[in-house]
């Protein structure tokens, strides 16, 4: 126990887990009950453009897309961290699932914006 | 790190809680991968138009809807599984989780019914 140090950091991340679960809960019904159920398959350029040309839709996913990558990755840090990693060892799982959930937010963006304005 | 499935946690302290703690573990980690897989095939969507409705289109048979109903299993259980620990965290519903999970299993399997109704000719659809 000589390496704990009281930190506000885990506090954080417990209370922004469920904060983005809370939203999850809502967006996740929302995505599966318009892109699953509602929709008329097969799936389609034309269909999911038809919706995201609207800015609520796109905002929507935006955040869904934040709110998702963050939980994802919160939580496999979560379980990472239940086997107690070294200090050094913190710090990769840390910074790289940091620099993962930075680049996927940034590649799920990109592949969002041909939706939003189709040519 | 010798034990890395921590089975003989399950074991020792063998319940339903467990088995519920198990499962949001495994789904939530089935579906972070599965996070990864759903953008990579999306950002097909970077090459053009129809690039991106081929993409889809590889998921649009018996298999890939199986695969869409297991998704859906897995992110119900997280769901209402994930409802019952924020009930317990924020509300202090801790000597009510056993009524919780209770309700986490009766709404997963209300989901999971009503969807083979949707599903069912998803999946009859040929290969």
């Amino acid at each position: 126990m000589s390496e704990f140090r009281p930190s506000t950091a885990h506090v954080f991340g417990w209370f922004f887990q469920r904060i983005s679960a809370l939203f999850l809960v809502i967006g996740m019904i929302v995505h599966f009950w318009v892109l699953h159920y509602f929709v008329e398959k097969p799936l389609s350029f034309e269909k999911v453009a038809a919706r995201l040309t609207a800015p609520g839709w796109a905002i929507f996913d935006s955040l869904l897309l934040l709110a998702v990558i963050y939980h994802a990755l919160n939580g496999i840090w979560n379980i990472l961290a239940d086997y107690n990693p070294p200090g050094v060892l913190r710090k990769v799982y840390g910074w790289g699932l940091f620099l993962l959930g930075t680049a996927t937010f940034i590649w799920g963006l990109i592949t969002l914006i041909p939706f939003t304005s189709p040519v | 790190m010798k034990k890395i499935w921590s089975l003989t946690e399950l074991k020792l302290n063998f319940n339903w809680g467990m088995i519920a703690f198990a499962l949001h573990r495994i789904t939530g980690v089935a579906l972070s991968l599965y996070l990864f897989l759903h953008i990579w095939t999306l950002s097909a969507v970077q090459e053009g138009e129809a690039a991106f409705n081929h993409s889809i289109d590889k998921w649009d048979n018996a298999v890939g809807h199986l695969f869409e109903y297991l998704l859906l299993l897995a992110v119900a259980w997280h769901l209402f599984n994930g409802i019952r620990v924020t009930f317990v965290d924020f509300l202090r519903f801790t000597r009510q989780q056993k009524r919780l999970l209770a309700w986490a299993i009766v709404l997963t399997a209300i989901v999971a019914i009503v969807s083979v109704v949707i599903f069912i000719p998803e999946l009859t659809r040929p290969a």
